[in-house]
């Protein structure tokens, strides 16, 4: 019996790992002949080959792109879990602060950044303003969830902290932050993604050419110069870049949560 | 009725509390509490002992009434023991315990031989590094325990701390729970629905009335060995059926009569 479950738990984690790549394999395979059959020029649907080849021809101004990119991911999505762990936190301590912004931090987040991005794009230098549109559309999340973790914490713990005399800083750190970290990652899961979006659609916007240009900006130019092999060839590593920070960040989540969190604990029998 | 055990280390003076909801949570509370005795609250659930007990700790503040300590030094040697273990799942159970001395600046080197103390008494020494989900219901109650003795209480508060467990582990926490007040000589107040745990453990029983809660008896419970054969002999069921009329009577008093 117990082997039996073990065996049947094999075959459906290998099922699991199976299936999308078959899929992926279908879906180019029929990409692939769809071309083919078609006689379809490249100019208006390139084969998947001639994706890949453009992506390795291409590697040197595709890789700059692409590190230009991921950097202004990366700065934006430090921001953003520094600005929305910190805020916060800066909530939870002071109703005040919280009744005054709270509503600006969503008018931020519900305000469609790609209408936002060409104005800061008249006011800020064109870095600065990529960054800070990652910023704004990866905060939020932060923001939002670490609020909830604050906000959620077991009551007695609260009472027993009180009850021994713990300091306000000693509630914020050894309780409340604590508490607070699962969503607190969840909302940081969510903000990797969203400062990649952020990026992207701030370098679509800015549009204009420069030594610094992200991918983004790659796919606009290659789409008007009808170069389509290559605009595949740079959403395919966008998604690949989103893929990665996803992986990255969950595996970070997991690693802070495995020892206590529901979430990460892999339950027996 | 009751039996001077000791000075007092805590009085409750005409207690009452009303929250903000217009909930009248205490009438008029009048408690002494004994040096070193072991006293049970029991009464109907809403009869004010868990709000009582959160007021002797501090937790809560009366709405009129005072509360008095005899003694010296009041809150700083107060253990506290909720229903629920409330243990903080991110920490390992010598974490947990050593909560009330790393809150008051002990250092971790200096703390862990308490703790160690601490955990042995409650018979859990060997799960310091484990996690509190990695424990039974009955194992984390005893770590909430161990927490609250960590700071050697003279006076430790339980707010039906076994009222969860199975009957089996509830036994023998009871058990437990006698030697060790026995053992380190401090005083326990002990909330609690159930007749037959408040008679096995304490010395005195008050007896409360729900709606405003207030003292409705004080049964004393002269009895030696509190043990497996004290469970199950004529002496224990004849002062359950009183505390159990005791109660009933209790229950039975209509709202805002006198007691």
């Amino acid at each position: 019996m117990n082997g039996e479950q073990a065996a049947h738990e094999r075959r459906e984690r290998v099922l699991r790992m199976l299936l999308p790549v078959a899929v992926l394999a279908l879906g180019v395979l029929v990409w692939d002949l769809v071309v083919r059959l078609n006689q379809i020029p490249p100019y208006i649907l390139p084969s998947p080959g001639l994706v890949l080849s453009t992506l390795i021809s291409d590697w040197s101004v595709l890789s700059a792109s692409l590190l230009v990119t991921l950097e202004t991911t990366v700065q934006g999505f430090l921001l953003a879990a520094v600005g929305g762990i910190g805020l916060a936190v800066l909530f939870n301590q002071s109703r005040l602060i919280e009744h005054s912004l709270y509503p600006y931090a969503v008018i931020l987040q519900v305000t469609p950044v790609v209408a936002i991005a060409p104005l800061l794009l008249i006011y800020l230098p064109q870095e600065a303003a990529v960054l800070v549109c990652a910023w704004i559309v990866a905060f939020f999340p932060v923001l939002a969830n670490t609020t909830l973790g604050l906000n959620s914490i077991d009551y007695n713990l609260a009472d027993l902290f009180r009850l021994y005399g713990a300091s306000r800083g000693q509630v914020l750190w050894r309780l409340k932050l604590p508490s607070a970290l699962p969503q607190m990652l969840a909302g940081l899961k969510i903000a990797g993604g969203l400062s990649l979006i952020g990026a992207v659609v701030a370098e679509i916007a800015a549009g204009s050419a420069g030594a610094g240009s992200g991918l983004a900006y790659r796919i606009a130019e290659s789409g008007y110069r009808l170069n389509i092999p290559r605009m595949f060839a740079a959403l395919l590593l966008l998604s690949v870049a989103g893929i990665v920070i996803f992986v990255l960040l969950s595996a970070f989540s997991h690693l802070m949560l495995r020892r206590w969190h529901e979430s990460a604990v892999s339950r027996e029998g | 009725m009751t039996e001077a055990t000791g000075k007092p280390i805590v009085a409750l003076r005409d207690v009452g509390k009303v929250f903000a909801t217009g909930t009248v949570a205490l009438g008029s509370l009048n408690l002494d509490v004994r040096d070193g005795e072991f006293v049970s609250l029991l009464g109907p659930s809403g009869c004010g002992k868990s709000t009582a007990l959160r007021i002797i700790a501090g937790l809560s503040e009366p709405s009129r009434g005072t509360v008095e300590w005899p003694g010296e030094e009041p809150r700083h040697r107060i253990g506290f023991v909720f229903q629920e273990p409330t243990l903080m799942p991110w920490a390992t159970v010598a974490g947990n315990v050593a909560l009330p001395l790393s809150l008051a600046g002990t250092d971790k080197a200096a703390a862990r031989p308490k703790v160690i103390e601490a955990l042995t008494r409650v018979g859990l020494a060997d799960f310091a590094d484990a996690y509190p989900r990695q424990l039974s219901g009955g194992m984390r109650m005893r770590v909430s325990i161990a927490r609250a003795l960590v700071t050697a209480p003279r006076l430790l508060l339980m707010d039906e701390p076994f009222a969860a467990l199975d009957e089996i582990t509830r036994f023998k926490l009871n058990d437990d729970l006698i030697a060790l007040w026995r053992e380190l000589g401090m005083t326990v107040v002990f909330v609690t629905h159930s007749v037959f745990e408040s008679v096995f453990l304490s010395q005195r029983i008050v007896v409360m009335t729900a709606r405003p809660g207030r003292v409705f008896r004080e049964l004393a419970i002269d009895a030696a060995g509190r043990d497996a054969r004290f469970r199950t002999s004529a002496e224990y069921a004849g002062y359950c059926r009183i505390a159990s009329e005791a109660l009933a009577e209790a229950s039975a008093v209509p709202l805002g009569a006198p007691a």
